[in-house]
């Protein structure tokens, strides 16, 4: 349910950048999702519609790009990427870092510059 | 024209975070989350009366409406602030850094910090705690650790309540634990009892030795 307030924010993040391109028109928003970061697809794009219905963002696309969860073995050192639980290193270590697959951000924006 | 950003969409609650906790470098702060009714509140209580005579402790209460919580705290004697996020699923370090002014932080030993009942969105949103601690209750079903299983990952203490109603509940403890300490294998756990006070002890003295260990870290 807090995909609302996450999409105001990366907006918010939008919005910061958009004072230094006055006028410009915003066609496209890149969120890079964690698959660990609790944000539902679905629930993103319905909290981007109802934000964006006016405004900058009013033809803009949102693409959403699903992040893979990457975790550290403690004891070998090995990265590697999440599957079920429970979570085992190949060196039999449960011992496990998520050093990323939390995060939510907005990676890029495609803008077209106004006269 | 492409323009790349790359900036965190949680920065904002992340910056928040460590405010508060600077704010509270001298104070032990906990974050307890569990699903609605497994008996954060009731702990909190139970706890309030074994610690009271030995640690200064305010509570932050988290519910979506209603100062319940709050007033069920203050009749032990102990400063509560309620917070109602209005249909807002978790607390946000910002509504934290909102009322700590409310207390005298110079005089706080322990911070509770009851978050809104819900396993899933509170667990992604540091508040600026030390630690999490989550609580889950018998009667919700074993289950609950493998389906839920960021906010276990994410805490340091997991409290199974209610197990006076083991004989009722067709919950495998060994399973239960086993499954928690597979995702997390850091995590400690205990079991109690809040309607038969079994087992506060326990989370009274891990407490305490939790504050102590916060004030030995900030002297140094």
């Amino acid at each position: 349910m807090h995909e609302m307030s996450l999409m105001e924010n990366a907006l918010q993040v939008v919005d910061d950048l958009m004072v230094n391109y006055n006028g410009a028109k915003v066609n496209e928003i890149v969120l890079k999702v964690g698959r660990l970061a609790n944000c539902i697809p679905g629930a993103l794009e319905f909290a981007f519609e109802a934000l964006t219905r006016e405004g900058p963002y009013k033809d803009a696309k949102l693409v959403i790009e699903k992040e893979p969860v990457l975790l550290k073995c403690a004891e070998c050192s090995q990265v590697f990427e999440a599957g079920e639980f429970p979570w085992t290193c190949t060196c039999g270590s449960n011992a496990i870092e998520i050093i990323g697959g939390t995060e939510v951000y907005v990676a890029n924006i495609d803008i077209d510059e106004s006269e | 024209m492409k323009i790349d950003v790359m900036q965190d969409v949680k920065a904002v609650n992340a910056a928040y975070a460590e405010a508060n906790r600077e704010k509270l470098k001298n104070i032990f702060t906990v974050n307890i989350i569990s699903s609605p009714g497994a008996g954060k509140t009731t702990l909190l209580e139970k706890l309030v009366k074994k610690l009271a005579d030995k640690v200064n402790i305010a509570v932050i209460e988290g519910d979506l409406a209603t100062a319940r919580d709050a007033l069920r705290v203050q009749a032990c004697g102990i400063p509560a602030i309620q917070i109602n996020t209005n249909g807002g699923c978790h607390l946000d370090a910002k509504m934290i850094a909102n009322v700590l002014p409310g207390f005298d932080l110079a005089k706080l030993d322990l911070l509770i910090i009851e978050n809104v009942g819900n396993l899933v969105c509170p667990a992604d949103f540091d508040l600026g705690e030390d630690i999490k601690i989550v609580l889950l209750s018998v009667t919700e079903g074993g289950d609950k650790p493998i389906k839920y299983p960021i906010v276990f990952l994410k805490s340091s203490l997991a409290i199974i309540n209610k197990i006076d109603l083991l004989p009722y509940c067709d919950v495998d403890m060994y399973a239960l634990r086993k499954d928690i300490s597979e995702i997390n294998p850091k995590i400690r756990q205990m079991e109690i009892s809040c309607r038969e006070e079994k087992n506060i002890d326990e989370v009274a003295e891990w407490f305490l030795s939790q504050i102590m260990l916060k004030k030995q870290k900030s002297i140094l």
